[in-house]
């Protein structure tokens, strides 16, 4: 008797490569986590741009993917090889995540409520980490300067500093010489968002994660992920 | 009270009535049977007169067998009504006057008159009146004349408080052993004693005596009152740090608009003001929460006040000593990253309370080829001395050498604190049997019993993206959209032992020795241990559902011991850092947290004679429990100390005892509204240590405060005792409410009707009229 399945042969490999890859994994997941601290995991965040209906907040999400298991491999962070999407509206979302990303091409449209929220998340120790997506040559830094207006907002008496390139913030893991690597757009460099002496965001307009995509080749791939690593672990421990 | 008599004739026969009558019937168509055919050989009269008697014995068996019985039944006649005590509340807030003019004491009278005087016929009442004190009244107009609030007035008399659970307790008591079948009460339900309505519900639940309330809720012109209700400061801080301030405002009956704020100054300057938002006449409690600098060594005396626009309403001083030590110095040394470190920062080396020196252990850190990183060393013998407190966080197995155990063996037996973080189960479960773990207060699970963690569902992308074919995946957007929750996320929250209710270090988190369930740490991981060692404290343990000790109990999350002369601490959890993110920003809980755990772990090396308050401000005339901590490694010596409570116009010596810790004794003073008393410890004239306690003030007497009745509390007492809540403008019926007392027999005779003998000799002289008959016609 021969037992005949109805599935398409595309079917077929997503069905053995789920089940090949999915039962090593549950061994993985314990050899990962042994001698790492608190399990965290990444979070993107969600929230509007000006330009109505466009959902301009997540893209290229494999690059997120990229940055996780950089982060995963070279440090012993308890990172997830998941993420969450937290939204600017939901400050009870928001919480879950001690590090947020933020990368849009388009200015934020943020509510009082909603800005309110990230004050409030702030405030709590949350940081953020705000890229540039690069919304074109003749408007390269739309978001960078949107997100930059809206903090000055919600911190009045926030200090927005230029970081050097010899702060701690370049060299806490991997050493980059030249400062923030820039991958197109206007190059602000690095800014700080301070408050109270605390370093609460950092903000950049080179558009880092696009590259963590791989968008521009395998060098500016590896420069932009390290950099990456350099910011969260500088978050975690300052 | 009267006796009667009743009669009543009783009888049985087997089927009854029914068995009776076919009993009957069977005798007569026996007799006539034998009339109509045994007998018809004799002559009428014979015939006659033998059918006659056999049916006169046969009537005469029957009812024999019926045993008719006359039972006479003596009755005592009691009184039939049902006892009930009517009791009147004659407290202060009865007789303060209403929107309407009438107060609730007239109302209750108006009510007594109205409907409870007619029920006579149905009820006997006896009435009582209380306030503090229950008493026996003749009529409820006898009940104590009415005061009022006469705190102005030298010649009133003082307001008098209800004491209603106390009382309600005491009379369900009383009343249930006199033989009272229930209690209807008038009452608006206000207690302003110190009772619970616990007290009320335990005694109406073990007596099971009926009661009924009449709530008088008589609408009260408005008393506004504002009081500051409890004050909780550290009796010392470093010079240089700040010493968090807790603070608990009461307000009510206030004008809507009336702004309130609160001032806190020392002797120069204001150095906190808020506005207090309150909601006019709804009574309020606000937290208020601030930091004192302490900038001199030198004692500081603090005033609160609470004012309006025109005046001062409410006021508290209290002291905090200012002590000029290095600020303690906390040593994080981690085995991995952890977001922990972050928010630890936050609260010890953002902040000018102490500081923090954060180090790595070897492979905590990446460094990649050309990274400016430099793995940090533990410090030696010599140089972890400057550290109070040495937290070691995530620290495994392999990055511990034994050296550096030696070094914390020795540093914990001098005096130091240490405090081991992980929450990481296979982290843990590898210190079981390490040396470290011989001066810790836990034993670790061995490594079997790990509580494994569950792989996230996006570890199935994870080769793929190794392989670097990420631009293949490309993940949708619904997916991106659709964020992972998953129950993973929630939070536990620990649950607090006897031991760590009443340690100082989760002092913001209990209120009147109770755990405030919000304000309690949370955390997302834990490492379960097997269990304390004797003479370890276990401060808080796991939320139930987690992997118990050895002897059963929820999981240890913190415990502590001394080793030596210092302290060692373990927290299975992780470092809390989720709820710091999860609690408001303005919240102190988690600093507070941190702060009191490493001030009690570097007690050893930082404590000094100090006063220990619960709390700076207590209720008027009241007698407080004063403590005073005299530390082994103090220079003073218990025998040269001498103690006193000071105030503006009298000085008294305090007698301090020894009490069950040995380095603290104890003491108690007794408050004054109003009145500070100074409490000082001094060796020689040299003031070691003061402080301050303060009774509230009463510019409104407790009675006033909460005039709203109390509906639902007497509902709850009510429905407890089986009784009801009675709506004075309704109409009820008492007549049926209770049941009437049936009367009782004293003497019951009973009297055979028909087993006589004079029945029986019918009996034999028909037998014999049979026999005479049948001989006459020779039958026989």
């Amino acid at each position: 008797m021969t037992l005949q399945l109805d599935v398409s042969r595309r079917q077929f490999m997503k069905i053995a490569a789920a089940t090949g890859i999915a039962l090593p994994t549950l061994s993985f997941a314990d050899d990962f986590e042994e001698n790492r601290g608190s399990r965290v995991r990444w979070g993107r965040m969600q929230f509007d741009v000006t330009r109505r209906g466009l959902n301009d907040w997540f893209h290229h999400p494999e690059g997120d993917l990229n940055m996780i298991e950089r982060l995963r491999q070279i440090t012993n962070v308890n990172l997830e090889f998941d993420w969450g999407t937290p939204s600017v509206a939901d400050l009870d979302d928001m919480v879950r995540y001690p590090f947020i990303f933020m990368h849009a091409q388009q200015s934020p449209a943020l509510s009082d409520q909603q800005r309110d929220n990230m004050r409030e998340y702030l405030r709590r120790g949350g940081f953020l980490y705000i890229d540039d997506c690069v919304l074109s040559y003749s408007r390269p830094d739309v978001f960078f300067n949107g997100m930059r207006r809206d903090l000055e907002k919600i911190f009045p008496d926030a200090r927005f500093v230029k970081l050097k390139k010899n702060h701690d913030i370049f060299r806490c893991v991997y050493p980059m010489r030249n400062g923030l690597p820039h991958m197109q757009g206007r190059d602000h460099g690095l800014w700080g968002v301070y408050h109270r002496d605390r370093l609460i965001a950092v903000m950049g307009s080179g558009d880092l994660h696009c590259a963590w995509a791989q968008w521009f080749g395998p060098s500016d791939e590896q420069l932009s992920l390290q950099m990456g690593a350099n910011i969260y672990v500088y978050a975690m421990t300052h | 009270m009267r006796i009667e008599a009743l009669e009543d004739i009783q009888w049985s026969f087997p089927g009854g009535l029914t068995g009776l009558i076919a009993a009957l019937i069977a005798c007569f168509l026996i007799v006539w049977i034998s009339y109509a055919f045994t007998l018809v050989h004799l002559r009428r009269w014979a015939r006659l007169l033998l059918g006659l008697c056999r049916a006169a014995a046969m009537i005469l068996i029957l009812l024999c067998l019926t045993r008719p019985t006359l039972v006479t039944e003596t009755h005592l006649d009691a009184d039939p009504r049902p006892k009930v005590a009517v009791v009147f509340d004659e407290s202060g807030s009865m007789d303060v006057e209403g929107i309407h003019g009438a107060t609730r004491r007239e109302r209750a009278l108006w009510y007594w008159n109205q409907t409870l005087a007619n029920q006579d016929e149905h009820l006997e009442l006896d009435t009582f009146a209380f306030a503090d004190e229950m008493r026996t009244v003749d009529q409820p107009a006898d009940a104590a004349p009415p005061v009022t609030d006469g705190a102005d007035e030298a010649d009133e008399p003082p307001v008098r408080g209800t004491a209603l659970y106390r009382n309600l307790a005491d009379w369900a008591h009383r009343f249930s052993s006199q033989g009272y079948d229930a209690v209807i009460c008038l009452t608006d339900g206000v207690d302003t004693s110190a009772d619970t309505r616990q007290l009320a519900l335990d005694a109406v639940h073990q007596t099971g005596l009926r009661h009924a309330f009449v709530p008088m809720t008589t609408e009260l012109v408005s008393k506004p009152f504002v009081e500051i209700a409890k004050l909780e400061s550290a009796s010392v801080g470093l010079v240089g740090t700040k010493v968090p301030v807790n603070m608990l405002i009461r307000a009510s009956e206030l004008p809507a608009d009336e702004p309130l704020s609160i001032t806190v100054r020392d002797d120069d300057h204001v150095i906190y003001e808020q506005d207090i938002k309150h909601h006019g006449q709804t009574l309020v409690a606000r937290a208020v929460m601030f930091e004192l600098p302490i900038s001199s060594d030198r004692t500081m005396t603090y005033e609160a006040a609470i004012h309006n626009p025109v005046e001062t309403l409410a006021s508290v001083k209290w002291t905090v000593q200012g002590v000029r030590e290095d600020k303690p110095s906390v040593l994080l040394y981690q085995g991995a990253l952890d977001w922990g470190t972050r928010h630890l920062r936050g609260v010890f080396d953002r902040t000018d309370n102490a500081e923090m020196e954060t180090r790595f252990a070897a492979g905590a850190m990446p460094s990649p080829s050309g990274s400016a990183y430099v793995e940090d060393p533990f410090p030696g013998p010599t140089e972890i001395r400057r550290f109070h407190v040495v937290m070691l966080m995530n620290l495994s197995r392999q990055q511990m050498t034994a050296k550096m155990e030696s070094t914390l063996r020795d540093y914990v037996s001098e005096g130091g604190g240490l405090l081991v973080i992980n929450a990481n189960p296979a982290s843990a479960a590898a210190l079981a049997e390490s040396r470290i773990e011989q001066f810790l207060p836990v034993i670790f699970a061995d490594a079997t019993s790990t509580n494994r963690r569950v792989p996230s569902h996006m570890d199935r992308y994870h080769d793929i993206t190794v392989q670097k074919r990420v631009q293949s995946i490309r993940l949708h957007s619904s997916f991106a959209r659709d964020p992972v929750r998953t129950g993973r996320d929630a939070l536990h929250t620990l649950s607090l032992t006897r031991d760590g209710r009443e340690s100082p270090i989760f002092g913001f988190a209990v209120s009147g020795g109770k755990e405030i369930t919000d304000g309690l740490p949370r955390y997302a991981s834990l490492a379960p241990v097997l269990r304390a060692k004797p003479g370890a404290t276990v401060l808080a343990r796991a939320e139930v559902g987690h992997l118990a000790t050895s002897d059963g109990q929820p999981p240890i999350a913190l415990a502590v011991q001394r080793y030596g002369k210092g302290r060692s601490a373990v927290l299975t959890t992780d470092s809390l850092w989720r709820w710091r993110l999860q609690i408001e920003a303005d919240s102190f809980a988690y600093d507070q947290f941190w702060r009191h755990l490493v001030s009690y772990l570097a007690t050893a090396i930082k404590r000094r004679p100090a006063w220990m308050l619960e709390s700076t401000i207590h209720p008027p005339d009241q007698l407080v429990e004063v403590r005073f901590l005299l530390p082994e490694t103090a220079p003073q010596s218990f025998e040269d100390l001498t103690f006193a409570a000071v105030s503006d116009d009298a000085s008294s010596v305090l007698r301090m005892e020894p009490t069950e810790k040995p380095d603290e004794y104890r003491s108690a003073v007794t408050t004054q509204a109003g009145h500070s008393w100074r409490l000082v410890a001094r060796e020689g004239e040299a003031v070691v240590a003061e402080a301050y306690i303060t009774g509230r003030a009463t510019s409104v007497d407790p009675e006033f405060k909460a005039l709203k009745a109390d509906r639902r509390g007497l509902a709850e007492i009510a429905a407890a005792s089986g009784g009801t809540l009675i709506d004075p403008d309704g109409r009820f019926d008492y007549a049926n409410w209770l049941p009437r007392y049936p009367s009782e027999v004293v003497q019951t005779e009973r009297k055979a009707l028909w087993h006589t003998s004079w029945v029986f000799g019918i009996l034999l002289g028909l037998f014999l009229v049979e026999l005479l008959v049948r001989r006459l016609n020779r039958m026989i």
